[in-house]
């Protein structure tokens, strides 16, 4: 028994370390965690992530002091792009939290209880996903104060579909197997069927979509920041920055530059870990 | 009625819906046509370096920010080379109209230069649309092609010498292909939202542009007429991808 185990672990070692694109990814995310955290610290002038106004040294290329130039108030872009790692982070984990706590209870009970409570579950699920999730977002924002709250909560609101049916999916194979059938036999409660034996079994696929999902969710953050509908300035904000410098081309193009730059490698990041840990869990997720 | 302008939105939003049409439907033929052609070559060279660098590429293309690679394009080619033109869809007047998709009105009307100008004008936009769907496309021609590349009849078709071309694309490519039109379905509806922030960044006059002005502007009712036109366009896409399915694959056809 422990022999096998251990042989299990070293073959999904082996599984992981022969895709050195996973160890990449892992290591962008751990670099841009650990900015985000260290923020204040690396940053060169992190009074500068506000409304700091420096109009003596405006517009200036990039330089020893000013690595990303500096904008059109003079703040450092460096300081504000490190910055911008916080809000994208967390706008990510804010997301993808919502949407898993609303998404996986409900696909696990449309999924086990069948009937009524599926047919209701699923065909709200539908409706939201007959709307391209952009789109939808554009549309919740549109009805609330434009902030970067708000803007969490719309694509918040547009993801939790994903994640029941995702897990809709599974409950269906999970509940005819046997384990669940002695559960039910033993006298165990719905409720711990559900959540101790179903859920437990589907960790995988569901932690592959949620580092997918991560990327994915920083992309649409910043499309709205972009579009003027998610963090306002003067928040430090990646898609707010791109936007902001762009009024400013061609002769300013450190602006929008580095911001978006910014944006690519923590999304690449969370892409290369995703499909990776696919390939280690060996799952299938659209 | 639009709270803001007090026109029709519905005329509004006709008006620039062959924009929007004209940009997708491009970018998604770029997609397609070249993904297809990538998705093969990197499956029947697995693990070679083109594959290598088709997967470079695919990862990259789902990771830009759109309106990112967007700005670096205009960037490059509109401000540094000068050679493709930074906004808008045509300079000077439009052709004759007819159906609204400038590409095919100056086809249709014999109008040349017209056909240059906006097929100058849409490359860049459509490029920029078209990565990710396009990285996607190519990943999943290739996962197929690889699953089809082990099918008996495939082995069988070697065996028998049918030249290698005409087994590859008559025969995998096209039972490749229907795994892959359920995904092209749905990348419509992912371009139809990022259309939003492409028209934004090239100053496209199509309907996703109005959508995110009216949203800044609080024009409710514009919003939900944008929203509830894409709504309908996605599932009528989807539904003819449906339809395709049938004329792919005759054993959903045939079947009762």
């Amino acid at each position: 028994m422990k022999r096998k185990q251990k042989g299990n672990l070293a073959r999904a070692f082996y599984r992981f370390k022969k895709n050195p694109l996973s160890l990449i990814g892992l290591s962008i995310i751990l670099m841009m965690a650990s900015i985000a955290i260290f923020a204040p610290f690396i940053a060169l002038y992190p009074e500068d992530a506000g409304g700091a106004v420096h109009f003596e040294k405006m517009f200036q290329p990039p330089s020893w002091n000013h690595p990303f130039g500096t904008d059109e108030v003079g703040r450092d872009a460096f300081s504000r792009v490190i910055f911008g790692s916080r809000i994208s982070l967390m706008l990510g984990v804010v997301v993808l939290s919502v949407a898993v706590l609303i998404g996986v209870p409900l696909g696990l009970f449309a999924g086990y209880f069948g009937g009524k409570v599926e047919t209701i579950i699923m065909r709200i699920t539908d409706i939201f996903l007959a709307i391209p999730p952009l789109v939808l977002a554009l549309a919740v924002t549109a009805v609330l104060e434009r902030n970067l709250q708000n803007s969490m909560f719309a694509i918040a609101f547009t993801w939790w579909p994903w994640y029941a049916r995702l897990v809709y999916g599974e409950t269906l194979s999970k509940k005819e197997e046997d384990f669940v059938e002695v559960s039910e036999s033993l006298g165990a409660s719905r409720l711990y069927i559900i959540f101790r034996e179903i859920l437990p079994n589907m960790t995988s696929p569901l932690l592959v979509k949620i580092t997918l999902d991560m990327g994915y969710a920083i992309l649409v953050g910043a499309a709205l920041g972009f579009l003027g509908l998610g963090a306002q300035p003067p928040t430090a904000e990646w898609g707010t920055l791109v936007s902001l410098g762009r009024i400013h081309l061609p002769k300013m193009w450190w602006l929008s530059t580095f911001s978006g730059l910014a944006i690519f490698i923590t999304v690449l990041g969370f892409n290369l870990l995703g499909d990776g840990l696919r390939d280690f869990f060996d799952v299938e997720v659209e | 009625m639009s709270l803001i302008t007090k026109r029709d939105v519905s005329k509004d939003l006709f008006q620039r819906l062959p924009a929007t049409l004209e940009l997708v439907v491009a970018a998604m033929a770029i997609a397609v046509l070249a993904g297809i052609p990538l998705g093969v070559l990197s499956a029947l060279h697995k693990d070679r370096t083109i594959d290598q660098l088709s997967r470079m590429f695919a990862f990259a293309g789902v990771s830009l920010p759109r309106f990112w690679i967007g700005i670096m394009f205009q960037i490059a080619f509109a401000y540094s080379l000068g050679l493709l033109p930074i906004t808008g869809r045509i300079t000077g007047d439009p052709p004759t109209h007819i159906t609204g998709l400038y590409l095919l009105d100056s086809l249709l009307t014999r109008d040349f230069p017209a056909f240059m100008d906006s097929f100058k004008h849409i490359l860049l936009p459509s490029i920029t649309l078209s990565l990710s769907p396009l990285a996607q496309i190519t990943r999943l021609i290739r996962a197929s092609m690889i699953e089809q590349l082990r099918k008996d009849y495939t082995v069988v078709s070697r065996i028998i010498g049918m030249p290698e071309n005409l087994n590859i694309y008559k025969y995998m490519l096209k039972n490749a292909f229907t795994a892959t039109l359920t995904v092209i379905g749905l990348l419509f509806g992912w371009m139809i939202g990022n259309a939003f922030v492409v028209e934004q960044v090239f100053s496209w006059p199509g309907m996703a542009r109005y959508g995110v002005n009216s949203v800044l502007r609080n024009d409710f009712n514009a919003v939900v007429g944008v929203t509830l036109v894409i709504g309908v366009g996605y599932v009528l896409i989807n539904f003819i991808v449906d339809l395709l399915y049938g004329y792919l694959d005759p054993r959903i056809r045939l079947k009762k």
